[in-house]
């Protein structure tokens, strides 16, 4: 599927990016923003004329202000390395970037924070703390017309101008190539719990998900597991999460039999749940469905009647990773999950099927012709691909 | 009104009685207002020192009605300005007087109320609070809550990307919406996200936020609700200084701590609510911070004993922590009354609203204090204290020849202060036409290009609340041509880097 026949370009500037967009337009191609790799089998199948534009070398954090509550940094810094920043000082990237390179076999490749906000996909904690979308606040990027520009600030609080950098979030480098960037950072929580539930199939589960969810208790994250656990996650103060932990434990002993799992033990299920480590060593189709929580189960049930599969549920029920054997039948999936007012992505698959799906959902005819005027006003020539979309210029 | 609004279409005031025609037939006769005096009561917003009666108002009832008025307006080159419930501080909803003002307030019913899924689906027209009120009884709340929100419509909060003194620990309005029906300026309808906790594509759901009605008429918006927490509790803090306020929050926040509210009030404001309500608030010092949790007991009563720690070793020379409810509201009193407070002490104030690094705030109060020397009016300051969102009072009397252009002048010094010290123009009442011409003091013309080219995806035309945000109204097709870049360059078959 790698048709890219020439070297990558390895830009050190905004300047170099610029000269790489003119040198593309005056050549009549196109070029595809990198940041690590790790979510290139996704980024739709590329021109023979597209050269990879590695942003590896557009990294570093330029300033960090943890009483501001504020990072600023180059847009190829790799994930850990903003990950290590922040726990030096008690905080972390509240939307829980996912590191997807396991399950997209995409191994020892380095996650960049320009791919985390490229792809746009927040971790277990979006329930609670938002998508990666809310914790943008300004940008610097090259867009597609080769020109320079700015948008957002330093700032929580900002309404200055209209709010570009929700476009930059989930575009798939196929507007502009963003350079530097400044997040909202949030403390880390001191401690963390998580009480695991043994009780019935997935819909008896998400309901006592939503339960939990009802409740005054701020749950942070709540899954149910492929083998049919349901897990339930209390962040903060140590005295304030075993409390909540007490009365959740309480809400549930009656409904199946409940056990807590605390700090590096609960953090590690966590990082698996957020991964999707369950399906990350099998060769199986992965679909990433979102729904409205309520639906998620009948949803599920109702494509399992067709097809085998096993889901796991995050997001208390609205984010479900669901892994099939042998083909990938879209149209049953997409179908049913359309039908509940949802959407699905097609996360993992094998060369074939990709070439004869789309990867990203599909939109409506409305919403298709305004997008490919959003992208004609960054990137008119399509210098920049269309990414996994089916709106773009060209197609 | 000292800024130029778009020179009106003489065609479309001449056509005026025509436009009306066509609007009562679409309404079928019910919501048309063309009389001026009937006009007047929409000549401007929050904003009030800018009057303008607008061509017509329409106040539809349907979805299909809006699209349908905006098929007409768009097919007779008809401007239209969105209104909510007016509110706006920076005349987002000023009209224009060859353009209809399309009313959103016959929409206003709350849709659904979807517990199992913790949304509510309104239309555009009821209020903030109202949403709250609807989930009430079932034990939830929406979070933003602008200090408006009894009267503020959800509509015009979304345009607007409103906040509210809750924001830090629960976001702004764009981080709580996760849907919006849209009607674009040619009659198309589009539903923007949903129920789900992600929306595919661009997140055009996401620009539609803080857009200041220039993109669509939002004829629908569903809010996420959370669960109103069992408890809080507040403290008052009175500090000798501003820096030392200052270093207690940057303290707090630094300690791990994301409060459910951090608010901060200097002296003129402090005094201003103390002699407005008697709340009890300390009067011999610079700074009072209020600092709220919220949350089951334990975390309410761990925070608050953080708290007082931290504002104890910043030298808080007063410190109280509510103990009962009608404490804590008192405290809150002081706070939520202080834009009324302060409007006792002078004819006239002038609200503005930049954000700075909080880092900043002694620096830039002092510089204020300055400002406020050379133009000869007073500033109280009223400040989210936690997200850096400063809203300095400027008091003057508009029966005064001169004053208020000196304090529209002062109010501008301090916004390009704000950007200076790194911070920005607006943090929650918008650009509209107030703030239109600072825009270059934070973009260039090619951010503002980029801008307005989303703006052309949507409204090609520019009919929709022109003359909002942008200091200077392009046509789409010249911005084709704005393109600056630096010339052709030799060779690009070579590598370059
Ligand atoms: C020459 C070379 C070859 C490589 N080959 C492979 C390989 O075959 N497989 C592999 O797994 N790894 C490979 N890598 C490693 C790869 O660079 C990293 O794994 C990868 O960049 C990490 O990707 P990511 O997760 O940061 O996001 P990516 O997967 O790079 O990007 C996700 C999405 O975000 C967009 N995006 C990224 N950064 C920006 C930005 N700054 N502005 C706008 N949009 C952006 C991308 O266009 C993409 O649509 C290679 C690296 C190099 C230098
Ligand atoms: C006393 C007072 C206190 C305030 N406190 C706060 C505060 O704490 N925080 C804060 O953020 N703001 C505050 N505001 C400002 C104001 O209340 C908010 O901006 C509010 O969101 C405006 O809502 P509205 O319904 O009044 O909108 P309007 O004033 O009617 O309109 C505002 C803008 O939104 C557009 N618009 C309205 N409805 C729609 C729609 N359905 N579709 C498309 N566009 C639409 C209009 O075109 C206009 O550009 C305050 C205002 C006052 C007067």
């Amino acid at each position: 599927m790698q048709t890219v026949t020439r070297e990558a370009l390895r830009p050190g500037s905004a300047d170099d990016i610029q000269a790489a967009l003119l040198d593309a337009d005056a050549a009549g191609s196109s070029l595809r923003v990198i940041g690590g790799g790790t979510r290139r089998s996704m980024m739709g199948v590329a021109a023979a004329s597209m050269r990879e534009l590695d942003l590896s070398a557009i990294s570093g954090i330029t300033n960090y202000e943890p009483e501001e509550l504020v990072l600023s940094l180059r847009a190829g810094t790799p994930l850990h390395e903003v990950e290590a920043a922040l726990a030096e000082r008690g905080q972390m990237l509240a939307f829980d970037p996912p590191d997807y390179a396991a399950l997209l076999g995409a191994g020892g490749a380095r996650t960049t924070i320009g791919g985390i906000i490229g792809s746009g996909f927040a971790g277990s904690r979006r329930l609670s703390a938002g998508n990666v979308r809310d914790h943008l606040l300004g940008f610097d990027a090259v867009s597609g017309r080769g020109e320079k520009f700015r948008a957002g600030g330093r700032v929580i609080k900002n309404v200055t101008g209209y709010d570009l950098a929700k476009l930059m979030v989930g575009s798939w480098g196929t507007l502009a190539v963003v350079t530097d960037l400044s997040l909202r950072v949030l403390p880390r929580p001191q401690y963390e719990a998580t009480v695991l539930v043994e009780q019935g199939d997935a819909s008896v589960a998400l309901a006592g998900i939503r339960t939990a969810l009802a409740s005054p208790l701020e749950v942070s994250s709540a899954a149910c597991l492929a083998d049919g656990r349901s897990a339930i996650r209390l962040e903060g103060f140590r005295a304030s999460v075993e409390e909540r932990q007490r009365q959740i434990l309480g809400m549930f002993e009656s409904r199946g039999s409940v056990r807590a799992i605390e700090e590096a033990e609960s953090a590690a299920l966590w990082r698996d749940i957020r991964d999707v480590a369950v399906f990350a060593s099998d060769a199986r189709v992965v679909w990433r469905l979102s729904l409205p929580s309520l639906s998620a189960a009948t949803v599920v049930a109702t494509i399992a009647k067709s097809a085998a599969c096993t889901a796991l549920y995050d997001w208390g029920g609205s984010l479900v990773w669901l892994a099939m054997e042998g083909e990938a039948p879209a149209g049953l999936v997409r179908g049913e999950v359309s039908k509940a007012g949802g959407h699905a992505w097609l996360m993992r698959a094998p060369v074939g099927v990709r070439e004869r799906l789309a990867t990203a959902p599909p939109l409506d005819a409305g919403t298709t012709a305004l997008s490919r005027r959003i992208k004609s006003g960054f990137d008119p020539q399509n210098r920049l691909g269309d990414g996994p979309f089916s709106f773009g210029t060209n197609r | 009104m000292s800024l130029r609004m778009p020179a009106p279409d003489p065609a479309v005031l001449s056509a005026r009685a025509e436009v009306i025609k066509g609007l009562r037939r679409i309404l079928e006769n019910d919501g048309v207002i063309g009389d001026d005096e009937s006009l007047i009561a929409y000549e401007s917003d929050g904003l009030t020192a800018y009057r303008q009666l607008p061509l017509a108002v329409a106040l539809p009832r349907t979805t299909q009605q809006v699209a349908q008025i905006l098929r007409f307006c768009r097919e007779r080159g008809v401007k239209v300005v969105a209104r909510g419930a007016g509110t706006s501080l920076s005349g987002g909803a000023l009209p224009l007087a060859d353009g209809v003002i399309l009313g959103l307030s016959r929409f206003n019913r709350v849709l659904d109320i979807d517990l199992e899924n913790r949304v509510v689906v309104a239309q555009p027209g009821v209020t903030n609070l109202g949403i709250t009120e609807a989930v009430k009884k079932h034990g939830f709340y929406y979070a933003p809550d602008p200090s408006s929100q009894i009267a503020c419509s959800i509509g015009g909060n979304v345009a607007e990307n409103s906040g509210g003194v809750h924001c830090l620990k629960y976001g702004l309005t764009t981080n709580n919406v996760l849907g919006v029906e849209l009607v674009t300026m040619d009659g198309e309808i589009l539903r923007l996200g949903g129920k789900t906790l992600d929306a595919p594509g661009y997140d055009l759901l996401g620009i539609i936020n803080g857009s200041e009605g220039m993109l669509g008429v939002i004829t629908e918006v569903t809010v996420r609700i959370l669960p109103r927490p069992q408890h809080a509790r507040a403290a008052l803090l009175g500090f000798p200084s501003v820096e030392a306020a200052g270093q207690c929050v940057a303290d707090i926040i630094g300690g791990g701590i994301v409060p459910a509210g951090m608010e901060m009030m200097d002296r003129l404001a402090t005094l201003a609510a103390e002699e407005f309500l008697h709340v009890g608030y300390p009067l011999d010092v610079e700074a009072v911070l209020i600092v709220e949790a919220d949350g089951i007991d334990a975390e309410c009563d761990h925070v608050l004993a953080l708290v007082n720690d931290i504002a104890t070793k910043n030298g808080a020379v007063f410190s109280r922590l509510s103990n009962s409810e009608d404490e804590r509201l008192r405290f809150w009193a002081g706070r939520k009354s202080a834009f009324p407070a302060v409007g006792r002490l002078s004819p006239d104030y002038y609200c503005m609203d930049g954000t700075i690094p909080r880092g900043r705030l002694a620096h830039v109060l002092q510089r204020m204090n300055e400002m406020s020397e050379r133009y000869g009016l007073r500033v109280a300051n009223v400040f989210h204290a936690g997200d850096g969102n400063l809203h300095p009072l400027i008091l003057y009397n508009a029966n005064e020849p001169g004053q208020l252009e000196r304090a529209e002048a002062f109010g501008a010094e301090i916004l390009r202060l704000c950007v200076e010290v790194g911070g920005v123009l607006t943090g929650e009442h918008g650009v509209g036409v107030e703030k239109r011409d600072l825009m270059p003091e934070m973009f260039s013309e090619i951010d503002l290009a980029q801008q307005m080219r989303v703006k052309c995806a949507f409204d090609p035309e520019g009919l929709l609340n022109p003359g909002k945000v942008f200091p200077q109204l392009h046509r789409c097709a010249e911005l084709g041509r704005v393109h600056v870049h630096a010339g052709r360059v030799a060779h690009p078959e070579l590598p370059r880097f």
